[in-house]
């Protein structure tokens, strides 16, 4: 690590500090020679004298940032983080944070970061379990749709057309995973949590915020709605989609067929997350 | 309950609207009880679902004031304008109070467009403050609306002082032009941790500026290190007390904040806690009033 010739008085330490929180090797490193750490990185003698005391705060604050963090993900990604455990987890934090640190100034959205940029390495990594990336995606389903800005716009109030694109709620979402990772509903209806691994099964599951109770709505799809859901969300026109659901399927664009899909919009209609056909 | 003053501005001992309960303040268990709420524009901001419904309902009945944690205004960088395009027309939005100022913190958050989501120190040199007091002016042309700054708990002193941080604050406050959000449980934070005497730091900053207080509970972070750590996670000790009595005496009456944010109680023992600092804030009124009296 060479510092920056050009860096100003002010900016060293500021650098010095912001990577005393983020690097990896940081904790050992300051705990061996904070003046030979701190040195390396430009900071002026009468700066490191004053800093030198000061080890075990320093690595504090790391503690205290790197907490901070852990606990969003915890609170957004429970099943997944207890899947992970709490060291494995600490350590996914402390790699985030040398490799990207977070982006967002908003809190909540902090756990979509950090998923964006674990779970390409979780798939990747042969000791974690093969569903670990659609759990994470599937549970941070239900902040993002919870949160989002867009939904609960106003209806277009035209009818369906076949040569026209659809209108969804904005809070709309299809995720598609290899397992069933989501929770399936016990007796009163609400999620319970089966015991063992969810099962290696293609599932699609459609999330939307629900209008009146601002609750976060999912359904699980049947491959044929969740092949024209594909297309309605990219913005095809409801013709185009029917057909090309038919095609991605394999299967004969028939009576059935139609009317299976004729009842699932009408069902989306009800929900309020089919408003119509798209104005433009 | 004497709950606002000159211009509509919110006095007395208020609360941060935190997630926790923020579903029985709607409900109405706080009416009457506390004189404002304070809100992290951040926590609200580019958000729809049930929060943006329930904070519109809760500022129909409170005066809200904004206090934000993202600036960075001790940050490297240019600001982002993407994020003041979001937050000036969410205080536009959300100011009832007419207070018009809107507040960060002394620190910075990050480098290299990090946003580490900590209050992070800055070093107190004059050229820091006159940096950082550009970006203050910059930060309330974009706002269209005052700024005041929050003086920040820190544990470690960012490389050696030039200038005190009560100097750090006032030349700061006064390239600025802007007011002091200050915070007397970070007052108290630092000079347990930094050896300072807090009555002598707090007589040395522009109290003239002071628009707005913070009062707070800390915690020991462990033996070894004898170090209190600024965790909003307990009761406020009898020594802060002391000083923001001896603040309100010489200010007058201003929005006070009670911070509560780690370890959240009930609701009841939060609005308790919060009477009790009330009590201590009539008390030095009553005593600044005798005062100007004699």
């Amino acid at each position: 690590m060479s510092p920056d010739p050009k860096a100003s008085s002010e900016e060293v330490p500021l650098r010095a500090f912001a990577a005393a929180m983020c690097e990896l090797d940081a904790p050992a490193s300051i705990t061996a020679d904070l003046p030979g750490w701190l040195e390396a990185r430009g900071v002026a003698p009468e700066d490191r004298e004053v800093l030198a005391p000061h080890r075990a705060r320093l690595l504090i604050y790391r503690t205290m940032v790197h907490s901070r963090l852990r606990g969003v993900v915890e609170e957004y990604l429970p099943r997944t983080a207890a899947v992970l455990g709490k060291p494995r987890l600490r350590g996914e934090i402390a790699v985030f944070m040398a490799e990207q640190a977070p982006r967002t100034v908003y809190f909540r959205d902090i756990p979509g970061e950090f998923l964006a940029w674990a779970a390409p390495r979780w798939r990747d990594e042969p000791g974690l379990p093969p569903y670990l990336a659609d759990l994470a995606t599937h549970e941070w389903l239900n902040g993002e749709v919870a949160n989002d800005p867009l939904g609960g716009e106003p209806a277009s109030d035209l009818p369906l057309a076949l040569d026209r694109p659809v209108q969804l709620d904005g809070s709309t979402r299809l995720r598609r995973y290899a397992f069933a990772v989501q929770l399936p509903p016990g007796d009163d209806g609400h999620p319970i949590d089966p015991p063992g691994p969810p099962a290696a099964m293609p599932t699609a599951i459609l999330a939307y915020r629900d209008r009146e109770t601002l609750r976060v709505r999912l359904l699980e799809l049947t491959p044929r709605a969740a092949a024209l859901c594909t297309r309605l969300l990219a913005g095809e026109a409801l013709q185009a989609a029917l057909t090309g659901a038919c095609a991605d399927l394999d299967a004969p664009m028939n009576d059935e067929f139609l009317a299976s899909m004729a009842g699932f919009l009408a069902d989306l209609g009800e929900r309020g997350v089919l408003l119509g056909a798209r104005a433009d | 309950m004497r709950s606002s003053g000159p211009d509509n501005i919110p006095t007395g001992v208020g609360l941060g609207l935190r997630g926790s309960f923020a579903a029985q303040i709607d409900a109405g268990e706080a009416d009457g009880r506390v004189p404002f709420f304070e809100i992290s524009p951040e926590n609200h901001m580019r958000r729809g679902g049930a929060g943006p419904a329930r904070l519109a309902r809760i500022a129909g009945r409170f005066p809200i004031v904004t206090h934000g944690l993202a600036m960075s205004l001790g940050g490297l960088e240019p600001f982002d304008p993407e994020y003041f395009a979001q937050l000036r027309p969410f205080l536009d939005r959300v100011d009832n109070t007419r207070t018009r100022w809107h507040s960060d913190h002394l620190c910075f958050c990050g480098v290299d467009g990090q946003a580490l989501h900590d209050l992070l120190p800055v070093p107190f040199t004059a050229a820091s403050a006159r940096r950082i007091a550009a970006r203050v002016r910059e930060a309330a042309d974009r706002l269209e609306r005052p700024m005041a700054v929050e003086n920040i708990s820190y544990y470690v002193p960012l490389g050696k002082p030039v200038i005190d941080e009560p100097e750090f604050i006032t030349e700061l406050l006064e390239r600025a032009d802007c007011s002091l959000l200050l915070d007397v449980n970070n007052v108290f934070v630092n000079a347990q941790n930094h050896g300072f005497d807090p009555q002598q730091w707090l007589a040395k900053i522009p109290l003239e500026r002071v628009v707005q207080l913070h009062v707070a509970g800390h915690e020991f972070w462990d033996d070894s290190e004898n170090l209190i750590i600024d965790t909003h996670g307990a009761p406020v000790r009898t020594e802060v007390d002391a000083l923001l009595a001896w603040v309100i005496e010489r200010v007058g009456p201003v929005p006070v904040l009670f911070e509560w944010d780690s370890n959240i109680p009930e609701l009841p023992v939060l609005l308790a806690e919060r009477d009790r600092l009330q009590s201590v804030y009539d008390a030095a009124l009553i005593r600044r009033s005798a005062a100007d009296v004699t």
